[in-house]
């Protein structure tokens, strides 16, 4: 019988996630007696950067917490750092996204703040009813904010294609728990993996682990479940869009990573599995880089861009070894949040200028505004793996753990070359798109009645941030590599 | 379950009844989805699917789950129901919707679910089960055991769950007032 | 083989359930049926009218309804849902309190308050931003 006062020992090391999850109830109750709503913004921010730096506290157990429901790991720590980071940046953004309905700040504020401790709850849950509940939780809160430009139809297009499509993949990732709960007769992870050591690999477990696959492969994006990803994208608020393509999105893999290294190493049949994954990140990184090709639409492309980031990350997965996984995807993933932030940063920018999001509005960005247009080719040069930004080292983590994998032999060692060499030609056809963006900026004239894009405050700060973030990250490597190292999950 | 059947047999439950009940609900849940699917129109589709939530609440009863068989009926039957009703009752073209439902890729989709359900079939039937000799009657008293135990953390985000679907479908239903 | 778990005891107890459905079906379909099979059946143009005597019907009964129903329909189903989970915690609190220690019936009675108190924050909203109202 555990009594209050060992919850309330436990209740430490939910601090961040508490924090926002009371500033979210309080936003939607401050919303009902402040006559503007602008004045929450500042309590959303405070709210999200006390999360980041109760997070950044090296308060961390490796004991479960909530009787198995969680473990504040500190692998858990890296995502709510995360997390909060990125909702401290998407509420700056927000701050002069004008497009957004004045009227419905509070919600808005309230509602993200709550999924980003949503964010926080999923990359700690150690129970499948606990990853159902706060991916249902993330979900469901992005549904809402996706349709919060209630004036605008492709908002509302945007917010239902991605509720059905949720619904259907959690309908799917749901019967892959049950059936994985009938295999192993618990919903704990622990006891699931000790369920399946030395167990002989049954077409159950396959089937359920694919089924649960669908789910989270919805959440990060991955093909086939990437349909959602470009009308949601164009139709979402901007900031919203930045935040599925950062927050959700790192949710999603840190479940993902998670649920394969507590559940995958019993299985004997990991490296088959392993495979399919591979093939599924090389197709989900084609896929988003061809289409992403011959968009024209700004969140278009950058949405079908994080579908092909998406693929990157995956690749790291193939080798399951936590010396090389872990640190190789947590490190692209923290270069990922400030380039891609930054890139919608310039967005919103844009948009807010021109009232559209097309290439064609960025075209003489150069005379117009170089520190956006400079700032937007620095983004578009990590995102596109190039030396020596925070892009760069993510994607050779990435290749090198690949390569490592196939030196030291792991099984499926050929298998990772041929992934090696996919990930280094789709860098080259994602090189096209992003210099297209590049050409507009710098090679062409702007139409005549195209004002100077004005930057407030709140982007500025959200643009410099991302900016020295994505070449510290890129210039100085070392000290980010050693916090991830440090912050990955215990090896089995 | 061979040793249920038998008991229920000797204690003269027949197993034929048994059988009955679950092809009842069975049928309820199958019939009801395909029209919840096929039908155009959408007020009878919400009625369908209704039927099929009926079938699931059978589904439960015959697990001895009746808890969760009461609870099925008071909110999918008794509301998510309604509200589905009330929803459609809001589209102006409730009756004659223009998007059928059906299009070029049904085909496909149905193809596509035949193999799903094929797949799952197999790997249902062929699997080794540990089953258990006693049926897993839980009382209520147990769940809220549960709900103030061991899944403490999960109950109170239930509820800022509920909080956040209650605020946000407001936010996204809500008429825009007429402006002053 | 049926997936059927139930106890003969259960099954005997549930078995009135089942008479009382068969029972109530007949008793809800048995006149329409014999109403079919027994009643004459003349259909004319003033027959099929919607009120016989009265006003003259027109249009579509499939009319658009006010976006208020739904939403008040909604907050009935969340506060449904908040019923089924208060329900079982509800029936251990007492137990909770006389059999175990006042620290524990208090920790339950404290996640109980926190669960209403959050779900009472979605009725405050909608009653303050005057959802509630019938206008």
């Amino acid at each position: 019988m555990v009594g209050a006062s060992e919850l309330w020992q436990q209740m430490r090391y939910l601090m961040p996630e508490g924090l926002l999850l009371c500033a979210g109830l309080v936003i939607l109750l401050f919303d009902l007696v402040v006559k503007k709503g602008r004045s929450l913004y500042p309590l959303a921010m405070l709210a999200t950067a006390g999360a980041a730096a109760l997070a950044l506290l090296p308060l961390e157990s490796s004991e479960p917490l909530f009787f198995g429901m969680i473990q504040s790991d500190a692998f858990a720590r890296y995502f709510k750092v995360f997390s909060a980071l990125a909702g401290f940046l998407v509420v700056l953004m927000s701050m002069d996204y004008k497009p957004l309905p004045a009227r419905f700040v509070g919600e808005y504020l309230g509602i993200l703040v709550l999924a980003l401790a949503a964010i926080m709850l999923l990359a700690e849950s150690t129970n499948l009813l606990m990853i159902f509940l706060s991916l249902e939780f993330l979900s469901l809160s992005s549904y809402i904010l996706v349709g919060f430009l209630r004036n605008d139809k492709k908002s509302k297009e945007a917010s239902l294609k991605y509720f059905l499509f949720g619904a259907m993949c959690t309908a799917v990732m749901l019967y892959g728990f049950a059936l994985l709960y009938g295999a192993s007769g618990s919903l704990d992870l622990p006891a699931i993996k000790a369920a399946f050591a030395n167990r002989q690999n049954t077409p159950l477990t396959c089937l359920a682990m694919l089924f649960i696959l669908a789910g989270f492969g919805f959440k990060v994006a991955m093909v086939p479940f990437h349909a959602w990803v470009p009308d949601a994208y164009e139709g979402a608020p901007t900031p919203i869009t930045a935040f599925l393509s950062v927050g959700s999105k790192a949710g999603g893999f840190a479940v993902l990573l998670r649920v394969f290294f507590t559940v995958f190493p019993g299985l004997d049949y990991h490296p088959y599995w392993l495979a399919v994954v591979g093939v599924l990140a090389v197709f989900t990184m084609t896929v988003g880089n061809v289409i992403a090709c011959s968009q024209d639409n700004l969140k278009r492309l950058l949405g079908y861009s994080s579908i092909a980031q998406a693929g990157y990350v995956l690749l790291g997965f193939v080798v399951m070894d936590g010396r090389f996984t872990q640190p190789a995807v947590m490190i692209y993933l923290l270069a990922y949040l400030f380039m891609n932030l930054g890139a919608f940063v310039v967005v919103i920018v844009i948009a807010n200028t021109t009232g559209q999001e097309e290439i064609d509005d960025l075209a003489g960005l150069s005379e117009r505004s170089p520190l956006l247009a400079w700032s937007m080719f620095i983004f578009l040069l990590s995102l596109a793996g190039v030396p020596p930004l925070g892009g760069w080292i993510g994607k050779y983590y990435i290749f090198a753990t690949l390569v490592k994998g196939y030196l030291e032999g792991l099984s499926g060692g050929n298998l990772m070359l041929w992934f090696a060499v996919a990930l280094a030609v789709n860098s080259v056809i994602a090189a096209y798109y992003y210099f297209r963006i590049v050409k507009a900026m710098f090679f062409e004239h702007a139409r005549e009645r195209m004002a100077r894009p004005v930057v407030g405050g709140p982007l500025l700060t959200a643009l410099y941030v991302s900016l020295i973030l994505t070449f510290a990250v890129g210039l100085w490597p070392q000290p980010f590599l050693n916090w991830v190292s440090r912050m990955a999950l215990p090896l089995l | 379950m061979d040793e249920i059947l038998a008991k229920s047999a000797q204690s003269s439950a027949p197993a034929l009844w048994v059988g009955a009940a679950f092809a009842v609900s069975f049928g309820l849940v199958v019939a009801g989805s395909l029209g919840a699917a096929l039908l155009k129109n959408l007020l009878h589709a919400v009625l369908f699917l209704a039927l099929a939530l009926l079938g699931v609440a059978g589904l439960f009863l015959m697990l001895s789950s009746t808890f969760l068989f009461v609870v099925q009926i008071l909110v999918y039957v008794g509301g998510v129901v309604i509200l589905l009703i009330f929803g459609v009752m809001l589209t102006s073209k409730m009756a004659q919707p223009d998007i059928p439902p059906r299009n070029r890729q049904t085909l496909a989709a149905a193809l596509l679910a035949l193999l799903l359900f094929c797949a799952t079939a197999y790997v249902l039937t062929t699997h080794p089960w540990m089953v258990s000799a006693e049926p897993p009657a839980v009382p209520v008293a147990e769940i809220g055991v549960g709900l103030l135990q061991k899944y403490v953390l999960p109950f109170e985000i239930v509820s800022v769950v509920l909080l956040v679907a209650m605020v946000g479908a407001i936010v996204l239903a809500r008429r825009e007032p007429e402006s002053k | 083989m049926w997936g059927c778990a139930l106890h003969p005891e259960q099954f005997y107890t549930l078995s009135f359930l089942g008479v009382f459905v068969v029972v109530g079906l007949l008793f809800a379909l048995g006149p329409l049926i014999l109403a079919y099979m027994l009643a004459p059946y003349r259909p004319g143009r003033t027959k099929n009218e919607t009120y016989e005597c009265g006003l003259e019907a027109r249009g579509d009964s499939w009319i658009q309804f006010r976006v208020q129903y739904y939403v008040i329909a909604l907050a009935f189903l969340i506060f449904d849902l908040e019923a089924v989970f208060l329900f079982p915690a509800a029936m251990v609190l007492r137990e909770r309190f006389v059999e175990q220690s006042l620290s524990l019936g208090l920790l339950a009675a404290v996640e109980i308050v926190l669960f209403v108190a959050i779900l009472a924050i979605g009725l405050v909203y909608a009653w303050a931003k005057k959802l509630l109202e019938w206008n």
